[in-house]
């Protein structure tokens, strides 16, 4: 293994208070609004309509587009409405409203029939899997790979952010599903090898992993350092294989397959029950929560709903992040349902929310020093404030994955991260740049 | 459902490091404590006193600059109270409070607000203060008052201890100057602890080591620069056949490598740019000590070393991203 891979990034509080707890079962909620937009899966079209009976685990909305995955109802109840309602990322996005009749009846399911590599990716499409890591990107897509073969499966079980529990605890709970379902992958997808990594320091998850691998030879857990981002997944492969990306190029090129931990549990658990995807472990912690754990949710929970099931102080709350501290989105406000690609709500009161002014930058080079891509983020902020497109070229912005250290660690409390973010979304489209400029000069000349 | 509440919108990360600017330069304050206690031990309450009137000078000369130049208020961020510090430190006993206001000036004004406030200043603050009043005031600064703590040497060099009874204040002789005039030296326990003449808080190895691994401990400053810098020192010394712990002991050697090559602003970014910069500083400093007529060579061998960092930077950064490509080409 590469020493240096793993000396790149930054150390952070764990905090991960919830780590030692079983996961509670969430009061059913008397409505869910069934978002049919999940992490970067094309939106599903409902085929249900309002008044009809449903079943947890019945097909709600059918997949669309290259890729589209199926919804499924995640409650037992009648359909009150399909509605269209603000998603997390800001857009409009459908919701089918689902009365709950508190019975939570199952629908007629079937475990998927697999004989083959098609099969797999069929079923991991058939129970609307998207990667539940928080990226959100559709399992199938993942393992068809157009077509290609893949070398390696890398199964991710590090959560490198802190509070963030939720794979970890499924990972003890279902250390024998993660097993079952890495040998699944390697039958079917025809590969040689496979790592499941874990953080060092979350010490259950390491044994019961090992003892459930015992017998399969070809799948190995590992530990990796806890600094963060190691389990950000192309830092995954190079810690672990020594594979390298080129900025635009993906792993999958490399024939590396990267799967999170608590995905691959729930396909494994689809290919033996039949039951699809309409619930998932939250993590609910940070200092607005009186009572921090982690909730498994159906799909379409009210985030109100999962909050005050955890005691989250509505005075003083200022912040809900919906992902881990470091990459996570901050809502607006409460009015948003739970997604399949939500894995933890974290809840800040305003000694916590609150980032300070930014000053100038001293030059102290603590950004150089946490960038785990070699990236020089204060030069990039620089060149991006000047709009030097060629300085960003030159500086390798394409290679930034938005990690946040870079902001985590400056003492002039600058948005480096967020900042360089904006700057790859406006030059990656070739000659946006020189249009931004004309716009910005002829602003000037006004 | 109390959906209306409003809620803190910020990008990621959510989260952050404590240290700010301000806690960063407070820690450098701290670590200068040890020097300026000394201060006070060799040279009495006025070694504190012209601390407190540099530091005064330059908070007031940043607040007054920030406002009347209509930009956001710094005068809070300990940046100007660092220079005050060091500015002070650099400067020997007794001197006026109008001649440090002076050299306050020339820090905060000229070299920091002018090119437009905190790190923007293409050299140290602290460096070119002390640089203007030693070439203004050369008279003034050459003064070096000598008290009955030092050690015998330096009683002797002022004409004895006869002299020291005769009035109330007998200017002496840096340890360098005693060197370029080939005089007899203080030991090398004398040099260490700091019982010699010099600036006020320039005297005590001792004294700014402690500071110094307070604040790489603290990992505020990287080791490389002072390291670096210092062998580079006691090598040169030792390739033209003098002492090499005299040289590293005498004249400001020490707060140079600590407290005035680590400002992040005018040193290099990388650990291999601090390197360069750190045996640049050395190998200067002895150069100007031994082929110049001015006994002291920290100074202009620093300035010198400022001017160059930008070129450093580039060439190391260039080294840098070279790396960082290497292996990851799409091919």
């Amino acid at each position: 293994m590469d020493r240096s891979a793993r000396k790149k990034g930054i150390y952070l509080s764990n905090l991960k208070a919830t780590a030692g707890m079983s996961v509670m079962q969430i009061t059913l909620p008397s409505e869910v609004r069934i978002p049919m937009t999940h992490g970067r899966a094309d939106a599903a079209v409902p085929v249900v309509s309002p008044g009809e009976k449903v079943a947890v685990g019945q097909l709600i909305a059918r997949a669309e587009g290259p890729l589209g995955v199926p919804v499924h109802s995640s409650v037992s109840g009648t359909v009150t409405g399909i509605q269209s309602l603000p998603s997390k990322l800001g857009k409009d996005d459908l919701h089918v409203i689902v009365e709950t009749d508190g019975r939570q009846t199952p629908a007629d399911i079937r475990p998927p029939v697999i004989s083959g590599r098609e099969d797999l990716i069929r079923a991991a499409r058939d129970c609307g899997l998207v990667g539940l890591g928080g990226a959100g990107y559709p399992t199938f897509a993942k393992l068809e790979n157009e077509g290609n073969a893949f070398e390696h499966l890398i199964i991710n079980g590090v959560e490198c952010e802190p509070f963030v529990t939720s794979d970890h605890i499924n990972t003890i709970a279902y250390a024998k599903d993660v097993a079952a379902g890495a040998a699944l992958l390697l039958r079917w997808l025809d590969i040689k090898d496979c790592f499941i990594a874990v953080q060092r320091g979350m010490e259950e998850a390491f044994p019961l992993l090992e003892e459930s691998c015992k017998d399969l030879e070809s799948i190995k857990p590992v530990q990796v350092s806890r600094i963060f981002p190691a389990g950000e997944e192309t830092a995954l492969a190079e810690t672990l294989l020594g594979v390298r990306t080129a900025p635009g190029e993906l792993l999958k090129d490399k024939g590396v397959l990267v799967l999170n931990v608590s995905t691959l549990i729930k396909l494994q658990q689809y290919v033996v029950t039949g039951m699809p995807l309409v619930s998932r472990t939250v993590t609910v912690d940070g200092d607005a929560v009186s009572r921090p754990m982690n909730v498994e949710v159906p799909v379409g929970t009210p985030v109100m709903d999962v909050l005050q099931f955890c005691g989250a102080d509505m005075e003083s709350l200022r912040k809900i992040i919906v992902g881990g501290p470091m990459t996570g989105i901050a809502l607006p406000d409460t009015n948003f349902y739970v997604s399949k690609t939500d894995d933890a709500f974290i809840c800040f009161s305003a000694y916590r929310a609150e980032r300070d002014r930014e000053t100038g930058c001293i030059n102290c080079g603590r950004c150089i020093a946490a960038c785990p891509q070699g990236l020089m983020p204060n030069l990039l902020f620089k060149a991006w404030r000047k709009r030097d497109e060629e300085a960003l070229e030159k500086g390798y912005l394409s290679a930034c994955t938005g990690c946040g250290c870079c902001s985590f660690v400056c003492p002039a409390r600058k948005q480096i991260s967020y900042e360089l973010g904006l700057a790859r979304a406006m030059f990656s489209e070739p000659g946006r740049a020189a249009m931004i400029e004309d716009a910005e000069g002829g602003r000037d000349e006004r | 459902m109390n959906g209306k509440k409003m809620l803190a919108l910020s990008p990621a990360p959510h989260i952050q490091e404590r240290q700010d600017t301000a806690s960063i330069m407070k820690q450098v304050v701290i670590a200068l404590i040890p020097a300026q206690c000394w201060a006070i031990y060799i040279f009495g309450f006025g070694a504190l006193l012209m601390t407190l009137e540099s530091i005064v000078c330059c908070v007031g000369f940043e607040w007054a600059c920030r406002r009347i130049l209509k930009r956001p208020q710094t005068a809070g961020d300990w940046s100007a109270a660092v220079t005050g510090a060091i500015l002070a430190m650099g400067l020997p006993a007794g001197t006026p409070l109008w001649m440090i206001a002076i050299g306050a000036f020339a820090a905060i004004v000229v070299t920091k607000q002018l090119f437009g406030g905190i790190g923007q200043n293409f050299a140290n603050p602290a460096l070119v203060g002390c640089t203007v009043l030693f070439f203004s005031y050369q008279g003034r600064m050459q003064t070096f008052i000598v008290t009955s703590r030092m050690s015998q040497v330096m009683i002797n060099a002022a004409g004895g201890p006869n002299a020291m009874l005769s009035s109330d204040a007998v200017s002496g002789a840096t340890p360098l100057a005693l060197f370029s005039n080939a005089r007899a030296l203080p030991s090398n326990t004398e040099m260490f602890l700091g019982l010699i003449n010099g600036s006020i808080g320039e005297i005590s190895a001792l004294a700014l080591l402690i500071g110094g691994v307070y604040l790489c401990a603290r990992k505020i400053i990287s080791p490389v620069i002072p390291l670096s810098y210092m062998a580079a020192v006691m090598v040169m010394a030792a390739f033209w056949g003098f002492d090499p712990v005299f040289h590293v002991c005498a004249g400001g050697v020490m707060l140079a490598a600590f407290f005035m090559a680590t400002d992040y602003t005018t040193s290099p970014m990388l650990p291999a740019g601090k390197l360069i910069y750190g045996i640049g500083c050395g190998v200067l400093t002895m150069y100007f000590r031994i082929y110049t007529s001015y006994p002291e060579g920290v100074s202009t061998a620093m300035l010198f070393m400022n001017l160059l960092t930008p070129q450093i930077d580039r060439l190391t950064v260039g080294m840098r991203m070279k790396r960082t490509m290497n292996g990851r080409t799409a091919a």
